[in-house]
């Protein structure tokens, strides 16, 4: 076990009575001790990726395996993409994407929740931007990632909440590369954009920039991310063993975060790819970890991953043209091992 | 094989559209394209259809006319942003390049710098160029003509110093003015090279003309690309590619015959 | 040109350039384009964090080996195409089309079939740089003077003793010019698919490109101009060493 889990574990024995915090069950198969998961993650690891991360690397050691091997990818549809082609075992991927490569016939499957919600806000340019009927002017031009993105479909549905039709109202334009969004932001070359609410503090120095809509605090729950899985690959049993117990160290990252700063602010050091995040205090943090923890509910502690969730949203996805609609829901989300996971953890 | 003959000049031997023919030039060309599409074939037949979809899925998106009638209108719009940021790095690097080649000072003055910026992958630079030009039209323009406006230049330049001092001083020597020994000394010993440019050049803007595309508002080929991206529909998305690719080829071949055509005359040059 | 006019030249380029790029930053700001006085600052900072030059040489090292693998492919296809109608033939169609290829979309599949490790980068770096080796190599031996050769055979020269005295030295410029192409095109190759796969100076620079602040940005952009210019320096030495005699033919 590293530094970081056995001090904050038995810090959190201490003091909560260890209820829910603790990993009980069966650990990994006799042959599986020590084993190495190999992950695609994302190249940016942030506030609300560090309790997954952490399940990834400390959680999977304190059940008996090797920190799992990550490679990280540019871009969420790379990571989907690899899981597809079998390049690894689990991906941390967007709920979106998985589902339309499987409608699209991949056999992907949706096994685990990584983080609910988001941290991205809309940040406008308070110069053009007021209101949001302000949104139909031809020069206020926002900048999206792409139209397949769990953003956009988000921020579709605040829209249509306040009486705008995002394709047809505003001017929508697809720039890759959050480098570019920003810029132009800056620039004066598009007048909104979705970032980070980290980055959004430190755009607002620059201008008049304001951030205008949280979607993460407007919709409960919101699948976002999720552990991806090859179908194939589930077909040994010793798979399916490691899968769960990702799960149970995922929900248990989540409980611990939700329970603690110290436990976030250490992951959060360790393993965000965020400029100064090693020498980040524990005080520095304590803003954003209540948002993700509190208001946007990032870190459900029973996993927040229920079929039903996912039925919400597909409406949601169709409306947005993600989806064509001959999605196989059953095929593609598998509750399976976070039901496992729970049962065992809650004992 | 015998060389030259005709005339007081030693004409470059071109053989006549029959014997290229003959000799089996295009038949080889296709040969080797079809032999690779098998090979292509074979691999696809190891992986599923969205990470490598085989030739014959690809082929097949040309032939429904609803790719089609969104892939021919974005073509040619990428197409007109690629003329735009071709000719003009054409009309800048060609005389620049020649500037430099001619004179020793200016070229030990820039040609470091030029190379230098010439490092730095046009990705990077996107952000840049987004801000001075925008996300539209004129910020890929400004993408295109960073991309191919270098390798043209150096390529030009190499030429223009390659120029034979003899020859120059022989046109001097006659009396030329420097406009005349530009034009008939300078211009004719660099046609290759111009030619060389054309080609590394026109490579470069077409590679350019996509990458744009993706890097800034997404739009015509590059946003059909990414919309079959993201619909995991990679056989669409390799059509595009391979649109590309035909383009490519054709700009490639037209040069050639301008070759022919511009070079037919070229003295072979004796060192 | 005495020495010091030689050195002191690039300098007077330099320092034009650099002149523009103050006024510029200072007019548009750090967040849009840090002037050289801001990055200056954050340069001295990156350089001693060493984090910046240790990357740098890693991904300079892993992008030898497509480098030179193009090299040891594309100069002698580009020979063959040349002097042989056959090769010419054959390897025309593929050289004209995936010399405009984007690599920026060629990454994505090939991530896919080859993952992410040191044979997707060699492979990134390679497709990047051997068309344009191939393509000036072409234009070099297309161009060898029939009389030369014809000369040489009158004196019973084999093909071999053709191909060393004759060609070679023929197409010897084009050689040059085509490494210095392919060698640009491979370092920002390298750096694009690490951009992809975030790892090395291509990962660094890809995060560093979310800062709101350009300084270290330009930082790191402004030692891989360095870099390619200390590369282009140590080819063109070397074409020099190798073949002294070039110099003479022009001025």
């Amino acid at each position: 076990m590293t530094e970081l889990t056995r001090r904050r574990a038995l810090q959190l024995m201490g003091a909560a009575g260890g209820s829910g915090l603790l990993m009980h069950g069966a650990g990994p198969l006799a042959a599986q001790q020590g084993r190495a998961l190999q992950a695609n993650i994302l190249g940016f690891t942030l506030g609300i990726h560090v309790p997954a991360i952490v399940a990834l690397n400390e959680g999977m050691e304190e059940l008996g395996y090797s920190a799992s091997d990550m490679v990280r990818l540019e871009s969420m549809q790379a990571v989907t993409q690899g899981i597809v082609a079998g390049s690894s075992e689990v991906g941390e991927g967007d709920v979106v994407s998985a589902l339309t490569a499987s409608e699209a016939g991949a056999d992907i499957r949706l096994t685990g929740l990584v983080y609910n919600n988001t941290s991205q806000v809309l940040v406008v340019n308070r110069d053009i931007i007021q209101s949001f009927e302000d949104f139909k002017k031809p020069e206020a031009t926002i900048a999206i990632n792409s139209r397949g993105d769990f953003i956009y479909i988000m921020l579709s549905g605040v829209f249509d909440q306040n009486g705008i039709d995002i394709e047809q109202d505003t001017t929508l334009v697809e720039v890759g590369g959050s480098g570019s969004r920003m810029r132009a932001l800056l620039a004066g070359r598009v007048a909104a954009v979705p970032v980070h609410f980290d980055q959004a503090v430190k755009i607002a120095q620059e201008g008049n920039f304001e951030v205008m809509v949280e979607p993460g605090k407007i919709f409960d729950p919101w699948l976002s991310e999720a552990w991806l899985v090859n179908g194939s690959w589930l077909e040994n049993d010793e798979n399916r063993r490691i899968l769960t117990d990702l799960q149970k160290a995922t929900i248990t990252s989540f409980r611990r975060a939700n329970a603690d700063l110290g436990y976030y602010a250490d992951g959060y050091r360790k393993y965000a790819t965020v400029k100064g995040a090693q020498d980040a205090k524990d005080e520095d943090l304590e803003w954003a970890w209540s948002q993700l923890s509190t208001e946007i509910k990032a870190w459900p502690n029973d996993g927040g991953f229920k079929k039903g969730y996912f039925e919400r949203l597909i409406p949601v996805y169709e409306r947005a043209n993600a989806l064509r609609g001959t999605l196989d829901l059953g095929k593609a989300v598998d509750t399976s091992f976070v039901d496992a996971a729970l049962q065992e953890l809650d004992s | 094989m015998e060389h030259a003959r005709s005339g007081p000049i030693n004409i470059r031997q071109r053989p006549s559209r029959v014997t290229d023919f003959l000799s089996g030039n295009k038949v080889l060309g296709l040969v080797s394209v079809l032999i690779g599409l098998g090979v292509w074939e074979l691999a696809a037949s190891q992986f599923h259809e969205i990470v490598l979809p085989p030739p014959s899925a690809v082929l097949a998106r040309f032939f429904d006319p609803d790719f089609l009638s969104r892939l021919l209108p974005s073509l040619g719009n990428s197409l007109f942003a690629f003329a735009v940021g071709f000719g003009l790095a054409l009309l800048v690097a060609i005389p620049l390049g020649i500037v430099l080649g001619r004179s020793p000072l200016l070229f030990k003055m820039f040609d470091p710098l030029i190379s230098a910026i010439y490092a730095i992958p046009p990705v990077a630079f996107v952000p840049f160029l987004i801000i001075w030009f925008g996300l539209f039209f004129e910020g890929r323009v400004a993408l295109i003509f960073m991309m191919c406006v270098f390798d043209i230049l150096v390529v030009i330049v190499a030429g223009a110093r390659d120029v034979s001092q003899k020859l120059v001083d022989v046109g001097r020597s006659f009396g030329a003015s420097r406009t005349q020994v530009l034009r008939l000394v300078v211009f004719p010993a660099i046609s290759p090279f111009l030619i060389a440019s054309l080609r590394v050049g026109s490579a470069r803007a077409i590679n350019g003309m996509i990458t744009a595309e993706l890097f800034f508002a997404a739009v015509n080929l590059g946003m059909l690309m990414k919309r079959s991206a993201q619909a995991f529909d990679t056989a669409s998305a390799m059509a595009v590619v391979v649109t590309i690719c035909i383009v490519g080829l054709l700009a490639q071949s037209a040069i050639h015959r301008l070759e022919d055509h511009v070079l037919r005359w070229q003295p072979r040059r004796s060192s | 040109m005495t020495r010091l006019r030689r050195l002191s030249l690039p300098l007077i380029g330099f320092a034009i350039f650099i002149v523009i790029w103050e006024i510029a930053g200072q007019i548009l700001g750090n967040a849009l384009l840090a002037p050289p006085s801001s990055v200056a600052q954050t340069y001295v900072g990156l350089l001693l964090e060493g984090r910046m030059l240790a990357e740098l040489f890693t991904s300079l090292r892993q992008m030898m080996i497509g480098f030179l693998l193009a090299c040891f492919i594309g100069m002698p296809i580009g020979v063959a195409m040349g002097r042989s109608r056959v090769s010419d033939a054959m390897f025309r169609p593929w050289v004209s089309m995936f010399v405009v290829t984007s690599t920026a979309a060629l990454i994505p599949v090939l991530i896919l079939l080859l993952g992410t490790g040191l044979a997707l980068r060699s492979s990134v770096v390679f497709l990047a740089a051997v068309w344009y080796i191939i393509l000036t190599t072409y234009n070099g031996a297309k161009g060898v003077s029939p009389s030369l050769i014809a000369t040489a055979r009158s004196f019973s020269a084999s093909r071999f003793q053709i191909f060393w005295k004759i060609i070679l030295p023929s197409i010897y410029p084009y050689l040059i010019t085509g490494a210095r192409i392919g060698l640009v095109h491979a370092i920002r190759a390298m750096v694009m698919a690490e951009m992809f796969v975030i790892v090395g100076y291509g990962g660094l620079i890809n995060r560093t490109g979310l800062d709101v602040d350009t300084a270290a940005l330009l930082s790191l952009l402004l030692t891989l101009m360095i870099v390619s210019l200390l590369a282009n320096w140590i080819l063109f030495q070397a074409g020099r060493l190798l073949a002294p005699w070039y110099e003479q033919r022009s001025s």
